[in-house]
C-alpha cells in the first residue's frame, strides 16, 4: 500500500470533549470499529466522512485532519 | 472461579465441542471403544452449536475489536471450509462414485444447503443483536470490493490453471475426470475463490490500510 500523508487528531479531539468512540460512531453513522481504524491511522475517510467527523468534533476540517505534502514527507 | 467460566471460555469449548464433534461424525472409524461415533458425534456437533449459538446472541458488553463485518466473513471462512471437508469425505466414502442416484451421493448438496441456511440464520442473528447500532459502513464496503478483486484475480489464475493442466494431459491420467467430478470440482474452484475472498475480508480488516 502506498503510505498515506493525511493524519488525524480525532482520538485527540474525541477525548476532549469526553465522547466515547461509540457516541462518535453512532454520531456519524459509521461502526465504531471504523472509528478504532481511523485514530490507529489504518482508514483514510471518505471525503463525506471527514465531514461527518468534523461536524461531530466541532472542529473545522483543517483541525481534525492534517496533510502533509509529498515534498515534505519524503 | 466464575471469572474463568465467562462468556469467552464457553465461547471457546463450543467451538472446540463443533470440532470435535465434527471430526467424530465425518473422519473417525464407526466405533472407538464401542461407542459409535456418528451418533455421539453428531450430539456432540448439535450441544456445541447451541452453546456456541447461546454464547453469541448474548448482549456484547462492548462491541470488541471484531466488527459484524469480520464476524460476517469469519462465519463464511468456516463454513466454506467445513463443506469442501464434508463433500471430500462424503465423496470418499461413496468411492468417488459416479452414480448420482445413489441415496449417499444425493444427500450431498442437502447437507451443503442445510450448513449454508446454517450459516445464513447465525448471520441474520447476530446481525440483529444490536439492532440499533449500524453493523456496515463505508470502510466495509470498501474491504469488501477489495476482498472481491481478489478472489476475482484468484479465481481467474484457478480456471486458466485447471483448464491448461486438463487440456494439456494425456487421456489415460484423466479417467478420474467424469461428469460427477468434473462437476465437483468447478463447485471446489469456485469454493476455493469464495475462501480467498473471505480471508482477503479477514485479512484487510485486521491489517492493511484500506
Amino acid at each position: 500500500m502506498t503510505p498515506t500523508t493525511i493524519t488525524n487528531r480525532i482520538r485527540e479531539l474525541r477525548q476532549a470533549r469526553g465522547q466515547t468512540q461509540e457516541e462518535l460512531a453512532q454520531r456519524c453513522h459509521v461502526t465504531r470499529q471504523t472509528i478504532i481504524a481511523l485514530e490507529a491511522g489504518r482508514y483514510a475517510p471518505s471525503l463525506e466522512l471527514a465531514f461527518r467527523l468534523a461536524w461531530a468534533l466541532q472542529a473545522s476540517l483543517e483541525t481534525v485532519f492534517t496533510w502533509t505534502p509529498p515534498d515534505t514527507a519524503s | 472461579m466464575r471469572s474463568l467460566i465467562n462468556t469467552r471460555s464457553w465461547l471457546a469449548a463450543g467451538i472446540a465441542g463443533m470440532v470435535i464433534g465434527g471430526w467424530l461424525t465425518l473422519f473417525a472409524a464407526n466405533r472407538i471403544a464401542g461407542i459409535e461415533t456418528g451418533l455421539l458425534g453428531s450430539l456432540l456437533l448439535s450441544a456445541s452449536s447451541w452453546l456456541t449459538l447461546i454464547q453469541l446472541l448474548r448482549p456484547a458488553r462492548s462491541s470488541g475489536l471484531a466488527g459484524f463485518g469480520e464476524k460476517q466473513s469469519w462465519i463464511g471462512l468456516g463454513v466454506t471450509l467445513l463443506s469442501a471437508a464434508y463433500v471430500i469425505t462424503k465423496l470418499a466414502a461413496q468411492g468417488w462414485s459416479n452414480d448420482i442416484h445413489a441415496p449417499g451421493m444425493q444427500r450431498i448438496p442437502l447437507g451443503v444447503i442445510g450448513l449454508l441456511i446454517g450459516a445464513a440464520v447465525l448471520e441474520r442473528l447476530l446481525r440483529h443483536r444490536e439492532p440499533d447500532a449500524i453493523v456496515e459502513d463505508e470502510r466495509d464496503h470498501l474491504i469488501r470490493q477489495r476482498a472481491a478483486r481478489i478472489s476475482h484475480g484468484a479465481l481467474i489464475g484457478l480456471i486458466i490453471t485447471a483448464s491448461v493442466t486438463l487440456g494439456l494431459s494425456p487421456v489415460e491420467r484423466l479417467a478420474f475426470a467424469t461428469p460427477v467430478m468434473i462437476a465437483y470440482g468447478l463447485i471446489g474452484l469456485l469454493a476455493l475463490g469464495e475462501l480467498m475472498r473471505y480471508a482477503s475480508q479477514i485479512w484487510l480488516y485486521r491489517h492493511e490500510r484500506v
